[in-house]
């Protein structure tokens, strides 16, 4: 999957950055830049899969 | 599945982020007058460098930079003892609103656009934008 970084921005100034495809510290890295620049974090959210390892990714075949 | 042709701008879906891993809301300080400046271009407005602000009747304050406005007053731009830089105008009776929004909304987007635009090209990443239908604006950063 692509990763890409969105940032949404409201008529009211409001900015809201999200991280898409990135995982674990890869995300809090990618974002950081812009984090600094814009201004003042409100708030940050972590999804469930930035508790996945950015290196796991075991494949398993049964019976093949 | 039909093969319907899909619509030319899907709407942004949130649910389409399957791996999305985190989410950061920012208050915007304005620290950057190369960004500010593209801001004020879009809303075709000059920025002037140490000059005096328009208020009312005679009025005048001054501001390391102001933004000319074609309303009565104007907007000083100060540097804060922070380093970001506050925006003061009279905002009697909704004149400067009118042009840059409430609270300064409009102009507050724009810079926040250009200032996140500027760094991602910075870093050699690719920006795309587009305009939601109720004036949000969403830059799409590849290339990382």
């Amino acid at each position: 999957m692509k990763r890409s970084i969105e940032v949404t921005i409201s008529a009211t100034g409001g900015i809201a950055i999200e991280a898409v495809n990135f995982k674990g510290a890869d995300c809090e890295q990618a974002t950081r830049f812009l984090e600094a620049a814009l201004g003042q974090v409100k708030g940050k959210t972590k999804k469930p899969e930035f508790h996945q390892r950015a290196a796991t990714k075991r494949t398993q075949n049964i019976g093949s | 599945m039909g093969g319907g042709v899909p619509p030319p701008h899907p709407p942004a879906n949130p649910n389409c982020h399957n791996r999305m891993s985190h989410f950061t809301t920012i208050t915007t300080q304005i620290r950057d007058v190369d960004a500010l400046r593209d801001a004020c271009g879009e809303l075709g407005l000059a920025l002037l460098q140490n000059a005096e602000a328009r208020g009312y009747y005679t009025q005048r304050t001054h501001g390391d930079f102001v933004i000319q406005l074609n309303g009565p007053y104007d907007i000083a731009v100060n540097r804060q003892d922070s380093g970001s830089y506050g925006l003061t105008a009279d905002l009697w009776e909704g004149a400067v609103e009118k042009e840059v929004g409430q609270r300064f909304g409009k102009l507050l987007q724009l810079y926040g656009v250009h200032k996140a635009t500027r760094e991602a090209r910075r870093k050699g990443h690719l920006v795309s934008r587009s305009q939601k239908q109720d004036g949000t604006i969403k830059l799409t950063i590849t290339g990382i």
